[in-house]
């Protein structure tokens, strides 16, 4: 090949790049830059068995634009300890879905892009509930747009109720009543859910912590006490059983499938889950209101892009595309996960019981937003509820010495 | 010393033979050493690559990182600075990781002991010939084969207070018999020894079984010729000549169970509340769920000192030990 012929073939690619990148920029949702085609997007999410909703909107992105897109799934509980990894070696993704406490911890650490001004530019920013957007936020600045939302919320066996003749209880001193009633001593539980040293239980105790009207900057108040003394009462009554210790938020709602527990604390997200695998008739309700009122805990996801990533306009033009409510509404409703946008919660599809209940409880759902010493502090909470049920301190000795780990965490920037 | 049976059949054959090959290997030594190529170092360099990379760049790693402030954005930008003794005054003074040490301590006695015990009895056992004896051995290996990931989440079920089947066959006794086994502190512990007590069994029995064989028959021979009992022979032949590999045993059972992490994880999650943390969870919790690097290797460090004392205590002994049994 002489070298004539060489300069032609390239500048006939050149060309034909060109056309063919402005072809794809037109399909395509029509903003942001020109993509390379050669471009690969690595993406790490915890998605063990996703489902084919999400792997469609990856596909789809990836059909569209022309830009790869790998992704990598890592077990949740090893997504933190992989991303210091991947900091150390120099080896991090370009976007990671993540949970969303975990979002202030890494922006802080340095490990999220500040996408402030894309998203800013984008203008959708607002569509999202507070909590979903609290999540995102750090500092003023914004680092990743909310995927899907769920909450903590209460499954119980209808079947039960119905027998006993009770209704599913509204405030504290009703579910403590109603719980005792229903527990059969060796057979059935009256409330069941997670206790265990993992996140899953601090999602249920900052539950009752905020209905009680304390946060982790106020474990040594009154109100706290008050949402301590009322779960050890709870185990005292019998009404919930000690083995919670060693259930997650799964387990826990497997006993009120099995029959074993008449109420469970869980995540809406298992509510499909529960359908598919209940005899008996069930339903939810919302979260029974603490002494100053309702509370529930916001889980969901998170898209943001490492500060590392070479590619941030291919990642975000990502994050964009799949994020399109059109896109997202397929999955939200496959994976029984509920919309952090209000314009996608309008939908009808989120109109049906139990979804409309919901999203009822997800209106009181606050995030978790405690910055980089978050994980830490929840360990604290950990030990804080578990030795108070287990009986290896009273719960004022427990909270004292959760508060006297946390509060100087809270004051570390 | 009297002049045993065992000796004077030393003194005759067997002797003479033992010093044949040795003069022999030692004329073979001599030769080699003066004559050392530079093929031979080529021979040892997989060797060395392998030791460098796996185990002293990790090692010399932790050691400079629990003298620097490690954070994630320090990792990404290659900016640690040197804080000195920081990192080890922070995790001395943290309650919890003395309390993990406890913890370590007791999980550490409780398992060596027991499963040198169980291990010598399986050993002991299996040194007579029965019938199955292989198919019987292979079963007691079954638990050395099997991932810990499988082994912690069976004994997992098997301790469940409402379900699981230890409670049911103790209730099948006395139905004021179950335990609320991973609910209590103590009985936590206890159910995460017992399964590393489990667990262990077979790599002692395996080390203990191999230094049984290496007894040689012409002793309990010898022994039984002067009229020594079962008992006796257990007491005086058996036990002392087993001191050697024992000291091994142990040894390496107090480092392997100093280790011991992946179970605590999946059977308690180190709870409830600190109960069943032991110093490695603890490093693990410090470095992987807080980002706290610098902490987390002084922890190792730390229980890397402690384990090279442990090593350097089981040399000295086996040293005295050798030289014990061949004056």
């Amino acid at each position: 090949m002489t070298k004539r012929q060489l300069t032609i073939s390239r500048r006939r690619l050149i060309k034909s790049a060109a056309v063919g990148g402005f072809v794809l920029a037109a399909t395509s949702i029509g903003v942001g830059p020109v993509l390379a085609a050669d471009v690969k997007l690595v993406l790490w999410d915890y998605q063990q068995t996703p489902n084919p909703a999400y792997l469609k909107r990856l596909a789809d992105y990836t059909a569209a634009t022309g830009v790869a897109v790998e992704r990598v799934t890592i077990k949740y509980e090893d997504f933190l300890g992989k991303i210091l990894q991947g900091a150390a070696a120099n080896a991090l993704p370009d976007v990671i879905l993540i949970d969303n406490p975990w979002n202030s911890a890494m922006a802080d650490q340095g490990v999220l892009a500040d996408i402030t001004d894309k998203v800013k530019a984008w203008g959708q920013f607002d569509q999202f509930y507070p909590g979903p957007k609290a999540s995102a936020v750090w500092k003023d600045r914004i680092y990743g747009v909310p995927n899907e939302s769920n909450c903590l919320i209460m499954y119980y066996n209808k079947d039960m109720f119905d027998a006993a003749g009770l209704q599913p209880p509204k405030n504290w001193d009703e579910l403590r009543d109603t719980a005792k009633k229903l527990t059969k001593k060796g057979e059935v539980y009256g409330l069941s859910t997670s206790m265990m040293k993992s996140e899953n239980a601090v999602f249920v105790f900052e539950s009752l912590l905020w209905q009680a009207g304390a946060d982790l900057n106020s474990l040594n108040s009154p109100e706290a006490l008050k949402a301590m003394n009322f779960l050890v009462d709870l185990v005292k009554d019998g009404s919930l059983s000690p083995e919670s210790l060693n259930w997650d938020l799964r387990a826990g709602v497997t006993q009120l499938v099995n029959g074993r527990s008449a109420m469970a604390f869980d995540g809406t997200w298992d509510a499909p889950w529960v359908r598919d695998n209940m005899k008996a008739k069930w339903d939810v309700a919302l979260l029974p209101a603490g002494p100053v009122g309702s509370a529930s805990n916001l889980g969901g996801e998170n898209w943001s892009i490492t500060s590392t990533t070479h590619h941030p306009d291919e990642a975000w033009n990502l994050i964009e595309y799949v994020n399109e409510p059109d896109r997202l509404l397929p999955d939200l409703i496959a994976s029984g996960q509920l919309p952090s946008r209000r314009d996608i919660a309008d939908r009808p599809e989120f109109k049906v019981h139990p979804i409309d209940t919901a999203i009822e409880q997800l209106a009181v759902a606050r995030a978790r937003v405690y910055g980089p010493n978050y994980p830490e502090m929840a360990n604290a909470l950990m030990l804080a509820f578990q030795t108070a049920i287990s009986g290896q301190a009273t719960p004022q000795q427990a909270l004292e010495t959760a508060a006297a780990t946390i509060t100087p965490l809270l004051a570390t920037p | 010393m009297t002049m045993t049976a065992p000796r004077a059949l030393a003194d005759t054959d067997a002797l003479t033979a033992g010093k044949a090959v040795r003069a022999k290997a030692g004329r073979r030594v001599t030769r080699r050493t003066t004559n050392v190529r530079w093929t031979d170092y080529l021979f040892l360099l997989p060797a060395v690559v392998f030791l460098l990379a796996f185990a002293a760049y990790p090692i010399i790693t932790t050691i400079v990182y629990s003298f620097r402030k490690v954070t994630v954005l320090g990792l990404m930008t290659g900016k640690l600075p040197f804080v000195g003794l920081a990192n080890y005054q922070q995790v001395l003074a943290d309650p919890l990781f003395l309390h993990s040490v406890v913890i370590a301590l007791i999980f550490t006695a409780a398992s060596v002991s027991f499963q040198f015990i169980f291990g010598f009895a399986f050993a002991l056992l299996f040194n007579n010939r029965f019938p199955f004896r292989g198919l019987l051995r292979g079963l007691v290996m079954l638990a050395w084969v099997m991932p810990l990931i499988v082994v912690g989440t069976v004994f997992k079920w098997m301790f469940q207070s409402g379900t699981g089947i230890i409670n049911a066959a103790l209730a099948s006794i006395d139905p004021s018999l179950p335990v609320a086994w991973l609910e209590q502190p103590r009985s936590a512990l206890l159910a995460v020894i017992i399964t590393n007590i489990w667990l262990g069994i077979p790599f002692n029995m395996a080390m203990l079984l191999a230094g049984l064989q290496g007894i040689s028959p012409s002793v309990y021979e010898a022994a039984r010729v002067d009229g020594a009992s079962t008992w006796q022979r257990l007491r005086y032949v058996t036990l002392p000549l087993m001191r050697g590999p024992s000291l091994i045993v142990i040894t390496l059972s107090i480092i392997l169970t100093l280790n011991v992490f992946e179970i605590i994880l999946i059977i308690t999650g180190g709870g409830p509340g600190q109960a069943t943390t032991v110093s490695t969870f603890y490093a693990y919790q410090q470095a992987f769920q807080f980002f706290k690097v610098g902490p987390a290797s002084a922890v190792t460090v730390l229980s890397f000192c402690l384990l090279a004392l442990v090593s350097a205590v089981y040399l000295r002994l086996l040293y005295l030990s050798e030289r014990g049994t061949h004056r």
